[in-house]
């Protein structure tokens, strides 16, 4: 498996649990080359979540936080946007209702847990300097 | 050479209004445009519905996300971040070949068939008389040209509702759109207090758009597929090149269109009453000369600017320019969380609401209100300040209880906002904007904005933030060469001469002497339309 699939496998699984087809990886290929000049990342965060994809919440988090055009960032949005223009992941994006009860316990309890994620993410990065090897 | 009694230059809303005017009045005209036009997204886009086409159609990345990911941006929201992949051939070739140069202020141009309005919002609100302070015209010299134009392009809306005071009337207007969940559950609350309401300075109706919800002109009726932002396929959306086709097809012997040109410069002879229109055709390189005796300009405000300043030599000289400060609140509505939303409904604003601050309606401001879906998640998600993956999540259970409020604020001229022309390489002009708006105007903006958020509030919805997306971002542009009873050479009469010219006429947003906060384009096609029949009158 070389680096570029790592990725594309790491960040797919994260984001809906599985690897899509090839063709998704193609075209998360072209559309690292079209925005950002060069399909390989140079981000240590990224780095460092294809060495421990355990931390890839955190760093993502984090990211959203402190670095927001971290390339760790910015990829997850590609390909959040490339799963989402397609008919067999648009069900993942689209709408969903919830009933008010399940709404008051669901949404505070998340977002404490992506606030306590993006602290935590937070401090991940001050320890994840750029320019740091992989 | 092209002879023509009136050459218009511009394809957009106000050029096609002009030219209209002019062959019903049996002119013979030429319109000149640049004339970019989009062939490779339209096709692949199927007739059919948000939802449908994002379950079903495989290729839909091609335009929703566009074959070089052009509608993936990074950083921070922009001007033209609103064009879809569909629609950014709008501003394509003007990047190329017409550049805007600023530091602060970002201005979209257009040399597109049917210019800006090939992707505008279709929100067409007529000035009033509190609008047109500054201008010499009164709404009652309006009226027959909105009347006429709103008969052309099918403005829909409710002609009695609370807003009607603010616009007053409008002939023939079409049965209002349908209302999406949100936009119905805050006009619902609205009612519900609406005295109140009307005595803290706020009214609100239905929104008032060129949009045909019946059958109108051979366009419509729509289908509500909520992909107003991309496609086109029944017309619904007045579009201006909707208008060339009807000229071509009415008037065939009397209006010569030609595409693919760019205008650079002209010049007049006094003597035998002539001007002359310098262009050259952008596929080829070849120059092409038109004669006629009257020249319209509809170019855009700095097309227009550009044109002149490159015909007089204004060199340097600084035009006054306008421009509607915005910002928008994004806000979650309350009365809508946890329930779910029709899928038929439009991508356009779906309520127009008129705040009137101190009561004297001199300085009202028309925020508009959208729901937010067509535009994809990814982009709600990159605004977000949570992970990718947690705000997918939460968005999701947000998104259709999510609606943003757009703010137009009103301008005046100031001597820090303006716009210059430099001799550029050959005869062509650069034209460079500065923009230094005024500390009590934007005091003023940030006094309107914190009770719109209040409003917000009380209809039941939680601003989320504001994005000020900076200058130029209304891409309401006016002003250059305002019109006035009497003024200097770079002023326009009440007809739209300029008088620095003998026969050079200015038919687009450049002679606005002032802008309210309200979309200004039906207002332009209403002026253009009164423009075009002063010009042909003049020919008489
Ligand atoms: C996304 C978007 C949403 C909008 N929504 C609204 C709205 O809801 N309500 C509203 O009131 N307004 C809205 N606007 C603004 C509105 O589109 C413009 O005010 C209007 O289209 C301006 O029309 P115009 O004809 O004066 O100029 P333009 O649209 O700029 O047209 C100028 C024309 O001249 C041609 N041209 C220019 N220079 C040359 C040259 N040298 N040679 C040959 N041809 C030339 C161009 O090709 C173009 O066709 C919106 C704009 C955008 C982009």
């Amino acid at each position: 498996m070389s680096a570029n699939d790592r990725e594309f496998a790491l960040l797919a699984r994260y984001l809906i649990g599985s690897v899509p087809p090839a063709r998704f990886r193609a075209r998360y290929e072209s559309g690292c080359r079209a925005l950002f000049g060069d399909p390989a990342a140079h981000s240590a965060a990224l780095r460092l979540a294809l060495r421990r994809p355990a931390l890839l919440p955190l760093l993502d988090a984090g990211c959203a936080l402190r670095r927001r055009e971290d390339p760790l960032r910015q990829r997850l949005l590609l390909l959040t946007a490339i799963l989402e223009a397609s008919p067999e992941y648009a069900d993942v994006f689209l709408p969903r209702t919830l009933t008010w009860p399940k709404l008051l316990l669901a949404l505070p309890l998340r977002g404490v847990f992506a606030a306590a994620k993006a602290l935590a993410g937070a401090v991940l990065l001050l320890a994840v300097r750029e320019g740091a090897g992989p | 050479m092209i002879p023509a009694e009136v050459i218009v230059v511009g394809s957009g809303a106000s050029g096609v209004h002009a030219a209209q005017a002019l062959l019903e009045a049996g002119r013979r005209v030429v319109l000149v445009d640049a004339g970019e036009k989009d062939a490779h997204y339209a096709p692949l886009i199927p007739a059919k519905d948000f939802l449908t086409l994002r379950r079903t159609d495989p290729g839909q990345h091609r335009y929703f996300l566009g074959d070089d990911f052009e509608g993936v941006p990074f950083g921070p929201v922009r001007v033209g971040a609103q064009l879809t992949p569909p629609r950014q051939f709008i501003t394509r070739l003007a990047d190329r070949l017409a550049p805007v140069l600023s530091g602060e202020f970002a201005a979209m141009t257009s040399l597109a068939l049917g210019g800006l309005a090939a992707g505008w919002g279709a929100a067409s609100l007529p000035f009033i008389d509190d609008d047109l302070q500054g201008f010499p015209l009164s709404r009652a010299d309006l009226q027959p040209h909105y009347d006429r134009v709103a008969a052309r392009i099918g403005v829909c809306g409710d002609a009695h509702d609370a807003l009607a005071p603010f616009m007053g009337p409008v002939n023939g207007m079409l049965p209002p759109a349908r209302l999406d969940s949100n936009a119905a559950s805050i006009l619902k609350r609205y009612r519900r207090r609406s005295e109140a309401f009307a005595r803290a300075g706020l009214h609100v109706g239905r929104a008032r758009l060129a949009f045909c919800t019946v059958r109108h002109a051979g366009r419509g009726p729509a289908r509500y597929h909520d992909m107003d932002f991309w496609s086109d396929h029944e017309r619904a959306v007045y579009r201006p090149r909707y208008t060339i086709e009807e000229l071509q097809r009415r008037f065939p012997d009397q209006f010569v269109l030609m595409m693919g040109c760019l205008a650079g410069s002209f010049e007049e002879d006094e003597r035998a009453g002539t001007v002359r229109l310098h262009c050259t055709e952008i596929a080829t390189g070849e120059r092409v000369v038109i004669d006629g005796q009257r020249l319209i300009l509809a170019a855009g405000v700095f097309g227009t600017a550009r044109l002149v300043a490159a015909s007089l030599g204004w060199d340097g000289r600084r035009l006054p320019l306008l421009c509607n400060p915005y910002t928008y609140f994004p806000a979650l509505n309350f009365n809508r969380i946890g329930a779910p939303a029709a899928n038929r409904r439009h991508s356009l604003s779906q309520l127009q609401m008129i705040h009137d601050p101190d009561g004297t309606r001199r300085h009202l401001l028309s925020p508009q209100l959208y729901s937010y879906r067509s535009l994809l998640l990814f982009k709600l998600v990159k605004e977000a300040f949570l992970g990718v993956r947690d705000s997918i999540g939460v968005l999701r259970e947000l998104s259709e209880s999510f609606v943003i409020l757009g703010v137009h604020h009103e301008d005046r001229p100031h001597p820090g906002k303006y716009v210059v022309a430099r001799k550029a390489s050959g005869d062509s002009v650069a034209l460079e904007v500065h923009w230094q708006p005024t500390a009590s105007a934007e005091r003023a903006q940030q006094r309107h904005e914190a009770r719109i958020r209040r409003f917000l509030l009380q209809l039941g919805c939680l601003p989320v933030g504001a994005v000020r997306p900076g200058p130029g971002s209304s891409i309401h542009y006016a002003g250059t060469f305002p019109m006035c009873e009497r003024g200097g050479a770079a002023t326009c009469t009440p007809e739209g001469l300029l008088r620095a010219t003998k026969s050079v006429f200015l038919a687009d947003g450049s002679t606005f002497p002032h802008l309210p906060a309200k979309g200004l384009t039906f207002t332009l096609m209403a002026n253009a339309d009164r423009v075009g029949g002063a010009v042909a009158r003049s020919l008489r």
